[in-house]
């Protein structure tokens, strides 16, 4: 869903006369749901895998014929790859020509080396979503690869047909429901007690509670559908988004279902398996519940639930044994534009915490401005250095501008250091 | 534009021991009776249609309530295909407006197995200064083998 904000932000611009989009057919679910496209062609992954089985030539000829369909005598005049593998990879050129410089995102070069068209997927891919090292939502590096603004939404257009059908199929609720995404989760596997909170959930809150889960997902929410009673709705894509739309928030686990949440604007209480917010699902208008020794309580998930959802006042004491166990955090849009997750500044959060945020936050900066070509921010960076961080060891071998700079920051301390001992 | 039937379709060579319609014959596929493949097996040129089936990876089938020698025939024929030469393999290549994988498979030594990273390396382009530059279809072929 992280394409979406791309989708969108290309056919907003007013010298793009269509925006197309070449998926596997098994995505085309999630593709038919995004914003801003004229087309969208889906290549058959699995017939293309069967006929590699019958001989090393059969799905050469299927999917020149694919290529071929899709683009006709007519090249794009912008690509924008969306993805990290070798495959696409080799085939983007192809889709623009063999005009290599139009290729937005990572390529294979015409001399069979592997490049990136924009420093932030360089960053992705030597640094990946290790939370210890980066600190960019997984989205926001996609985004400044395809050339397109930080800021910009990626919100679904409305579907009236399938926000139509969720009205009748919703008939009956009074009041928005409160949506429960539990992933894949085996029952007691993850500390949380999935059923407990259900049941005391729609008791406390008064509002209907539904289970719904990604495609593939449904057996852990069924499962908990008849120990609870409570309803469940494993529904195609298009219309999660438009049960999303009626809800008055998510409680979940990150993944698909959340990250499609983020991009109807439907507030999210996630419960995630670390002690950072998942850079991989990072979404607006969400709390992240991120263990450190231990797991939140069933009534401390329902009291944030209270609190971000239906905007009730809940006394901060409710908190405080929690902020023992888990870190809160708050995905927030920074000026930059850029996400980011912060200790919201009711939450009993240790200095030591609040630092990391803060110092999150400046490598955020950093990078993007050196990104940007603008001059490094020196005394954010002057700061950074005394935190003797993997991400400042990583940093200093950095071959663009902010490496350069750290490398020219630390000989010239250096030097002053060694005149003054001289 | 948009990506065409044959290639979301699985291809199939459908043999059978005479031409008519029959439910069972999957959509888009080669129809081929005994008779036609016996001959092809003995020696007769390759149908085009037939081979542009094979090339695109088509397995042979057959009714499940065949007699016994269709089983037979189309086994043969799926043999017989298998077996193809190289040069026989360009025919169809440059059909199908592979024109660089075609001339890099009539020069291809017979019985050695085609590989796409083999084939890949003898289709590229070269610059002026005479390095190796990857064209449309050495792109393909090594975009297939991270599929």
């Amino acid at each position: 869903m992280g394409a979406a904000r791309v989708t969108h932000g290309w056919r907003q611009r007013k010298d793009v006369d269509a925006v197309e989009l070449i998926h596997w057919d098994v995505a085309q679910p999630a593709a038919s749901v995004l914003p801003g496209l004229t087309a969208h062609h889906a290549i058959p992954l699995a017939n293309l895998r069967a006929r590699s089985r019958a001989h090393a030539l059969a799905p050469f000829a299927a999917l020149d014929g694919a290529l071929e369909g899709i683009c006709g005598e007519h090249p794009f005049d912008v690509v924008v790859n969306l993805s990290y593998s070798r495959f696409a990879g080799y085939i983007a050129p192809v889709l623009a020509g063999g005009q290599q410089h139009a290729v937005h995102g990572a390529v294979v070069d015409d001399t069979g080396r592997w490049r990136c068209s924009h420093p932030a997927l360089e960053y992705l891919g030597g640094w990946g979503l290790d939370p210890a090292l980066n600190v960019f939502a997984h989205q926001d590096l996609w985004a400044l690869s395809s050339r397109v603004r930080l800021g910009a939404s990626g919100q679904l257009p409305p579907d009236p047909v399938a926000d139509n059908l969720a009205a009748h199929a919703r008939a009956n609720d009074a009041q928005a429901p409160i949506l429960v995404a539990p992933g894949v989760a085996v029952a007691g596997d993850d500390g949380f007690g999935w059923d407990e909170f259900i049941t005391r959930c729609k008791a406390r809150t008064g509002r209907p509670v539904v289970l719904v889960s990604e495609p593939g997902h449904a057996s852990f929410s069924d499962a908990l559908a008849r120990t609870t009673g409570c309803e469940v709705a494993n529904w195609p894509v298009r219309h999660s988004a438009a049960l999303l739309r009626r809800a008055a928030g998510l409680v979940g686990v990150p993944g698909g279902l959340s990250q499609l949440a983020g991009n109807v604007g439907t507030p999210q209480v996630l419960l995630c398996p670390d002690s950072q917010a998942p850079l991989e699902a990072l979404s607006a208008d969400s709390l992240c519940v991120c263990p450190r020794e231990g797991q939140p309580t069933t009534e401390e998930v329902i009291a944030l639930v209270e609190a971000h959802f239906l905007e009730e006042q809940v006394p901060s004491a409710a908190f405080v044994s929690a902020a023992r166990r888990v870190i809160l955090r708050e995905v927030v849009r920074e000026e930059s534009s850029a996400l980011g997750s912060v200790i919201p500044s009711w939450w009993n959060a240790s200095a030591e915490d609040r630092a990391q945020d803060r110092e999150q936050r400046a490598w955020r900066t950093a990078w993007l401005t050196s990104w940007m070509g603008g001059a490094p921010p020196h005394a954010a960076l002057r700061d950074l250095a005394h935190t003797d961080s993997a991400r400042m060891d990583r940093a200093r071998h950095d071959r663009g501008r902010l490496g350069t700079w750290i490398r020219d920051e630390e000989q010239r301390t250096g030097s002053a250091a060694s005149e003054r001992v001289a | 534009m948009s990506i065409p039937d044959w290639v979301r379709r699985d291809p199939a060579i459908w043999i059978t021991e005479v031409e008519g319609i029959d439910p069972r014959i999957p959509t888009g596929a080669c129809v081929v009776t005994v008779q036609r493949a016996a001959s092809v097996i003995s020696g007769d040129p390759l149908p085009a249609e037939l081979g542009f089936a094979w090339f695109q990876g088509a397995a042979v089938r057959w009714a499940p309530d065949a007699h016994p020698c269709v089983a037979q025939m189309g086994a043969k024929l799926e043999a017989h295909l298998a077996a193809l030469h190289p040069a026989e393999i360009a025919t169809l290549a440059t059909a199908r407006g592979l024109a660089k994988t075609a001339a890099a498979l009539r020069g291809w030594t017979p019985h050695s197995p085609i590989t796409r990273t083999a084939l890949a390396a003898q289709t590229t382009d070269e610059s002026l200064d005479g390095a190796a530059l990857l064209g449309r279809e050495a792109r393909l072929l090594m975009a297939l083998e991270y599929l």
